[in-house]
C-alpha cells in the first residue's frame, strides 16, 4: 500500500494531463457588485442569469445563489466568505442552477448543505450524481398508496399513529418535548431493516441547531450503530441563513437518489420552523413584502414543495422510468418501488398549533404526532398525546398482527382519558370504571419507553396484546415496566421462533397467541406473590 | 437608475421632436467632460444645502450660451424638481441610450503588453465582426494577467489570458486527483 510513487510516473501523468490539455479563450458573464451587506449581494449587469442559479465570486472566493431578478439589478444570496464580498466585485455566472452532487459515499458522513464534508474525514467517495436542489415531484402517475410499514420502534407510534413508508408525518410540540429523541430512536430502529432486503437509508437534516446537539445526535447514532447508514446535513444556527434555508432541499436531493433508484430512505427535518425563519429572514433583506408574522407570502409553498418531494415511487419500472423531471445524472438508473418517507418537525410556542407555521405545515402533511409538555412533566415518555395524534395512512401501513392487537387499544384509552378525572375519588366508584382506570394506567405504562430503546416490531405486539386482554391488570401499576422487561426477555430466549415467526410473517396465529397468554400469567403469578397487600 | 433612464430619455425625445438631435448629443458630451474636469461642480450640483436658486444661476451662467436652448431648458428642469444629483446618472444614460439606437458597443479590453495602434485596429476591427455592431475600443494595461488579453463587452467577457489558462489548468487538475486516489 505504501510504495512510493516514481518519478517517471508523476510526469507521465502529468504529461498525460497537460497534453490533453486545451488552451482555449474562456466566454463568461460577469457582473459587478453595486451593494453589499446582511449577507445579501446586489449586482448589476447578469443580463442572461437564472432564477436560482450559482454565480461566484472569484475576488473572495464567495458563492452566492440568484434570488431576484429585478429590472436593474440582481438579488444574490450569499453562501460563504460573506464578509469578504466588496463592492465593486466582479461575479462571474456559473451556468449551473443550484445543485448538490449526491454519493453514496456520504452515508457516515457530516455534510453540509453545499455537499462539503464538515466532519474532518477527507472528501466524500464514490461516484456522483448531480441533484438540482429545486426539482418538481413526482406526478400523480408515478406514485403508488403507502403500504409497506416504517417502523419507528416507538410503541405509542407504531401501534396507534403508524407510518409508511412513503408518507409525512409531522412531529410537533413544544421545546424540550422529546422531538428529537422520537427521531433518534426511529433512525436507530431501521438497523435491523439492513438485514432485509428492503433496508431503509436515513438522512438527519439539522437545521439551525446547536453544534453541540448536531454532534450529541451523531454520537447516539454512532453508539447504536445508526451512522453506518444515515448522513447527517448540518446548517448550524451559525451559519449564514440561505445555508440554513436550503438545507432540506438538500437533504431531500440526497433522499430522491435512494427513492429514484428503488430504494427506501427516512428523511427527518430538524426543524422546519428554523427552516421558515431563516427564508423570512432572506426574503426580508431581498425586501420582498411582508406578510403575516413578518414571514413572507410563499412560505407555505416553501414547505409544500419540500414535503411533495417525499413520496412513494410506483413498483412498475417501466412506468417509474418515465418519471417526470428526472435529472440528467439519473437517466436510464430509473427504479420502481422506492420511497422517500419524511418526518419534519416543527416547534411550537407554548403549544399554541393554530399559528401560521404550523397549520401550514399540518396541512400539507399525512398527520401528525403531538408530544405534549404536561405528559413529559408526568413522565409519560415519548410525551405523546395519543388522542390528537393522527396518521392518515393508518392501518394500511400496519402489519396484520399489529393492526389485530391495537385496534382496541385507542379505544381503551380514549375511555380511560374520559374517566382519568375521575380517578381521584378511588374506590368509590363503580366496579366497571374501577376496571376501566386500571386497565388504562397499565396502557399507559406499557407505552412508556426509554431513551434509545426502540422495540422491535414483535415484541411490541406481544406486549401490546396481553396488556389489552387484561393479564396486567392485577399487577401493581409501578411494577408493570419490570415486568414488561422480564416477559420479554423470557419470550426472546424461550420463544425466539414464534417471535421471529411474527416478524417475518406479520401475523400472529392463535397458537402464538395462547403462547403469550400463557407465559404471561406464568409471569405475573411471580409478581403477584411478591406483593405484600 | 430608473429615473436616470426616464430623464435620458425624454431628453432625447424632446431633442428628436424639435430635430436637434445633433446638438443635444454635444452638448450631452460637452456638459459630461465639464463635470468630469471640475469635482468642485460636481459636488456643488449633489449638495443638499445649495438652494436651488444658486444652482440655477450657475447653470445659466456657465451653459447659457454654450448649449441648444432644449438643453438648458433640461437642466433647469432638473433643478425645479430636485433631481440635480442624478445629472452624472442622467447623462452615462443618455450616452448608453443613444450608443444602442445607433448600434455602438463600449469595449474594454485589458492586455498584458503595451498594444501598438496597428494591433488595436485589427482587434476593434475583429470585434466589431464579431458582434456585427460598431464598437468603440478602450485599452488598458494589466501585466497581472502575464500574456493575452481581456475584453469586456457589455457583460460578456472574452478572456484570452494565460492567466485564466493557467487557472483552469489549476481547477482541472484539483478535479482530477488522479494522485491523491
Amino acid at each position: 500500500m505504501a510504495t512510493a510513487i516514481r518519478p517517471d510516473e508523476v510526469t507521465s501523468v502529468l504529461r498525460r494531463e497537460l497534453g490533453g490539455f486545451e488552451a482555449g479563450t474562456d466566454i463568461y458573464e460577469v457582473g459587478t457588485v453595486l451593494q453589499v451587506g446582511d449577507g445579501i449581494a446586489r449586482l448589476y449587469g447578469l443580463a442572461n442569469v437564472q432564477a436560482g442559479e450559482l454565480v461566484r465570486f472569484p475576488r473572495s472566493g464567495a458563492t452566492g445563489m440568484v434570488l431576484n431578478l429585478e429590472e436593474d439589478s440582481v438579488g444574490v444570496v450569499l453562501f460563504d466568505n460573506v464578509d469578504k464580498v466588496k463592492e465593486g466585485d466582479e461575479a462571474k455566472r456559473t451556468e449551473r442552477i443550484a445543485s448538490i452532487e449526491v454519493s453514496e459515499g456520504m452515508l457516515g458522513r457530516v455534510i453540509d448543505p453545499l455537499g462539503n464534508p464538515v466532519d474532518g474525514a477527507g472528501a466524500v467517495s464514490g461516484e456522483t450524481f448531480e441533484m438540482p436542489l429545486e426539482r418538481k415531484a413526482p406526478g400523480v402517475i408515478y406514485r403508488e398508496p403507502v403500504k409497506e410499514p416504517l417502523q419507528t420502534g416507538i410503541k405509542a407510534i407504531d401501534s396507534m399513529i403508524p407510518i409508511g413508508r412513503g408518507q409525512r408525518e409531522l412531529v410537533i410540540g413544544d421545546r424540550q418535548t422529546g422531538k428529537t429523541a422520537v427521531l433518534v430512536d426511529t433512525i436507530i430502529n431501521q438497523k435491523s431493516t439492513h438485514e432485509t432486503d428492503k433496508p431503509v437509508f436515513c438522512i438527519y437534516v439539522a437545521v439551525g441547531q446547536k453544534s453541540s446537539t448536531v454532534a450529541q445526535v451523531k454520537r447516539s447514532l454512532e453508539e447504536n450503530g445508526a451512522m453506518d447508514y444515515t448522513v447527517i446535513v448540518n446548517a448550524p444556527a451559525s451559519s449564514p441563513a440561505p445555508m440554513q434555508f436550503i438545507a432540506p432541499y438538500a437533504g431531500t436531493c440526497i433522499g430522491e437518489y435512494f427513492r429514484d433508484t428503488g430504494r427506501h430512505a427516512l428523511i427527518v427535518f430538524d426543524d422546519l420552523s428554523k427552516q421558515a425563519v431563516a427564508y423570512r429572514e432572506v426574503s426580508l433583506l431581498l425586501r420582498r413584502p411582508p406578510g403575516r408574522e413578518a414571514y413572507p407570502g410563499d412560505v407555505f409553498y416553501l414547505h409544500s414543495r419540500l414535503l411533495e418531494r417525499s413520496a412513494k415511487i410506483n413498483t412498475n419500472d417501466g412506468v417509474a422510468s418515465l418519471m417526470n423531471d428526472v435529472p440528467n445524472s439519473l437517466q436510464g438508473l430509473v427504479k420502481g418501488g422506492g420511497s422517500l418517507t419524511a418526518l419534519p418537525v416543527i416547534e411550537t410556542q407554548a403549544g399554541d398549533v393554530s399559528a401560521y407555521i404550523p397549520t401550514n405545515v399540518i396541512s400539507i402533511t399525512d398527520g401528525q404526532i403531538y408530544l405534549e409538555a404536561d405528559l413529559f412533566n408526568a413522565g409519560v415518555r415519548p410525551a405523546i398525546n395519543v388522542g390528537i395524534s393522527v396518521s392518515r395512512v393508518g392501518g394500511n401501513a400496519q402489519i396484520k398482527a399489529m393492526k389485530k392487537v391495537a385496534g382496541t387499544l385507542r379505544l381503551d384509552l380514549a375511555q380511560f382519558r374520559e374517566l382519568e378525572a375521575f380517578s381521584k375519588f378511588g374506590s368509590d366508584l363503580d366496579p366497571a370504571t374501577q376496571r376501566q382506570l386500571r386497565r388504562g394506567e397499565r396502557l399507559v405504562e406499557v407505552l412508556k419507553q426509554g431513551q434509545y430503546q426502540p422495540a422491535p416490531v414483535e415484541e411490541q405486539v406481544a406486549i401490546i396484546y396481553i396488556a389489552t386482554q387484561g393479564l396486567l391488570d392485577a399487577i401493581p401499576v409501578e411494577r408493570v415496566k419490570e415486568f414488561e422487561r422480564q416477559y420479554v426477555e423470557r419470550l426472546q430466549m424461550k420463544h425466539e421462533d414464534e417471535m421471529s415467526q411474527i416478524r417475518r410473517t406479520g401475523t400472529m396465529s392463535d397458537e402464538i397467541a395462547e403462547l403469550l397468554k400463557k407465559e404471561a400469567n406464568d409471569l405475573s403469578s411471580l409478581f403477584k406473590e411478591e406483593v405484600a397487600v | 437608475m430608473i429615473v436616470a433612464r426616464r430623464y435620458a430619455r425624454a431628453l432625447y425625445e424632446e431633442g428628436e421632436r424639435q430635430s436637434k438631435t445633433a446638438a443635444v448629443d454635444e452638448d450631452v458630451a460637452v456638459i459630461r467632460t465639464t463635470l468630469e474636469a471640475s469635482r468642485d461642480l460636481l459636488s456643488f450640483f449633489q449638495s443638499p444645502i445649495v438652494p436651488a436658486g444658486k444652482k440655477l444661476n450657475v447653470v445659466r451662467e456657465l451653459f447659457g450660451k454654450r448649449v441648444d436652448i432644449v438643453t438648458l431648458r433640461f437642466l433647469e428642469l432638473l433643478v425645479e424638481n430636485d433631481r440635480e444629483e442624478i445629472l452624472p446618472d442622467i447623462l452615462s444614460a443618455y450616452s448608453r441610450m443613444r450608443d444602442e439606437q445607433k448600434g455602438i458597443v463600449e469595449a474594454h479590453a485589458r492586455s498584458a503588453m503595451p498594444m501598438p495602434e496597428k494591433d488595436r485596429e485589427k482587434l476593434a476591427q475583429a470585434l466589431e465582426d464579431l458582434t456585427g455592431q460598431k464598437v468603440r475600443l478602450h485599452v488598458t494595461e494589466e501585466s497581472d494577467l502575464v500574456g493575452g488579453i481581456v475584453i469586456r463587452i457589455g457583460d460578456l467577457v472574452y478572456d484570452a489570458s494565460v492567466r485564466r489558462q493557467l487557472e483552469r489548468l489549476r481547477e482541472r487538475m484539483e478535479a482530477g486527483s488522479y494522485l491523491l486516489n
